[in-house]
């Protein structure tokens, strides 16, 4: 009979690729945009098609904003429903147990060798943040009069 | 003062950026480190940062103040545990000008990080709960003073008298339609910039799974909290203003961190998930600068 692990370590490897392969494709549509920031415009560069992937995924954000704003007013009503409700009660311990679970404090976390250089991380995030505000497209059109027109448009929409 | 030095207004809006950005992610990485002690974490928060909301809107909008404000709000909000950490009253003496600074850059951010000062204050327990309730009163009752004060002698609107302005964009008629205001909010205003949901997604799973075990997950819990409250209640447009004050780069942090150590696979895929997301976040926010 054959060994199920070495399914498991299967899906692992492909995951492991899937993951190398998308930090790939980000990595080429960021050099792309770098050196011509016009691909974001034309059709077929990875920029493009990064570009299209998060409008794509835009019409999921209304939801996950709303989890972030309500989750705690969820939580309140849940914790009032307990004390009336048994079966509500249950419900709410079966679900507390598989979050608790999900955010228990994982021993590998500490292993994270790339967390342990947290000053060599914080340099890093300090001068992509100078390179970003200094990153300028010398052709771009003034964004203040699209958003006084966007302003305009959304207080005449019903 | 920076007129008097030869610098021209647009040459100041044009740089602020390469200021303001590190900044930010300093305040954050300050902010992370002091509620929670968790450098790796802060790191993270740092990193996120840098191609934030705070950052891509700031550039497309020229919200120069309010970014300014929100540097401004992790350092006061960290030296706000620091006072809870240790007690010490002294400490008290930079925090009120921490918030008078807030004030005078950002009123409204000023509003909304003295709301979470205040119910953070509240959660707290019985012992720490009167020197903290006190002290955030007493920096709202000395910040009403100076911003009357400023009323006065510069003129301006007061926060109190500005909020008289907002009646046709804030009340029930907003609430019946919420789900129209929040999609057009995202989707719409800055080219749909705030529609990002990589950020939202952890954010939101952060929020969803945190036990609010340390302070800073305390603190957070009630930033999101005091936000959500009039956010229900304003327009679209205003409802951007209040998405743009969240703190979400720490709650990216942890939610990403969250991730990091579920996903099993050791440092290896780790650092993938850790790569593929921030390389995402940077080309959405190099996205915001071209169309900027």
């Amino acid at each position: 009979m054959r060994k199920v692990p070495s399914l498991r370590l299967n899906i692992r490897f492909v995951l492991d690729d899937a993951l190398a392969l998308l930090a790939i494709f980000e990595t080429i549509a960021l050099g792309q945009l770098v050196l011509h920031p016009f691909s974001l415009y034309t059709g077929g560069s990875f920029a493009s098609y990064q570009a299209q992937m998060f409008r794509g995924l835009a019409p999921l954000s209304p939801i996950l904003l709303a989890l972030l704003l309500y989750a705690w007013l969820a939580r309140l009503i849940l914790k009032i429903g307990r004390k009336h409700s048994t079966g509500l009660d249950r419900f709410s311990r079966t679900l507390s147990e598989k979050v608790r679970g999900l955010d228990k404090p994982n021993s590998s976390q500490v292993k994270f060798i790339l967390l342990h250089h947290h000053g060599l991380l914080l340099i890093v995030a300090m001068t992509v943040a100078v390179l970003l505000g200094l990153f300028r497209d010398p052709f771009r059109k003034p964004s203040h009069t699209r958003l006084v027109e966007q302003i305009v448009a959304s207080d005449q929409s019903p | 003062m920076i007129a008097s030095l030869g610098v021209r207004p647009e040459q100041v809006v044009e740089f602020s950026p390469v200021i303001l950005g590190p900044l930010l992610s300093f305040s954050s990485f300050v902010f992370v480190r002091t509620g929670s002690g968790d450098k790796g974490t802060a790191a993270i928060a740092a990193l996120v940062a840098s191609f934030s909301f705070d950052v891509t809107v700031g550039i497309w909008a020229g919200y120069l103040a309010n970014w300014l404000g929100m540097i401004i709000a992790f350092f006061f909000l960290a030296a706000f545990l620091l006072f809870e950490k240790s007690k010490r009253k002294p400490i008290v003496i930079p925090l009120i000008l921490l918030s008078l600074a807030l004030l005078l850059t950002h009123p409204w951010t000023w509003a909304l990080i003295l709301t979470t000062a205040f119910f953070f204050a509240l959660t707290r327990p019985r012992i720490e709960r009167k020197l903290l309730t006190t002290s955030t009163i007493m920096m709202i009752a000395v910040g009403i003073i100076v911003d009357f004060a400023k009323n006065q002698v510069a003129g301006g609107a007061t926060l109190a008298g500005d909020l008289g302005t907002k009646g046709p964009v804030f009340g029930i008629s907003q609430l019946v339609t919420f789900w129209p205001n929040i999609s057009v909010a995202l989707n719409v205003f800055y080219d749909g910039l705030l529609g990002n949901v990589l950020l939202l997604g952890l954010s939101a799973l952060s929020f969803v799974t945190i036990r609010f075990r340390d302070k800073v997950e305390g603190m957070l819990a009630c930033w999101v909290a005091s936000a959500s409250v009039p956010f229900a209640l304003l327009n679209s447009f205003h409802q951007t203003r209040l998405i743009y004050d969240l703190p979400i780069p720490p709650l990216v942090a942890i939610g990403l961190l969250l991730i990091m150590s579920r996903a099993g696979g050791g440092n290896l895929r780790a650092s993938l998930l850790l790569l593929v997301v921030l390389l995402s976040c940077a080309n959405y926010a190099l996205e915001a600068v071209i169309q900027a």
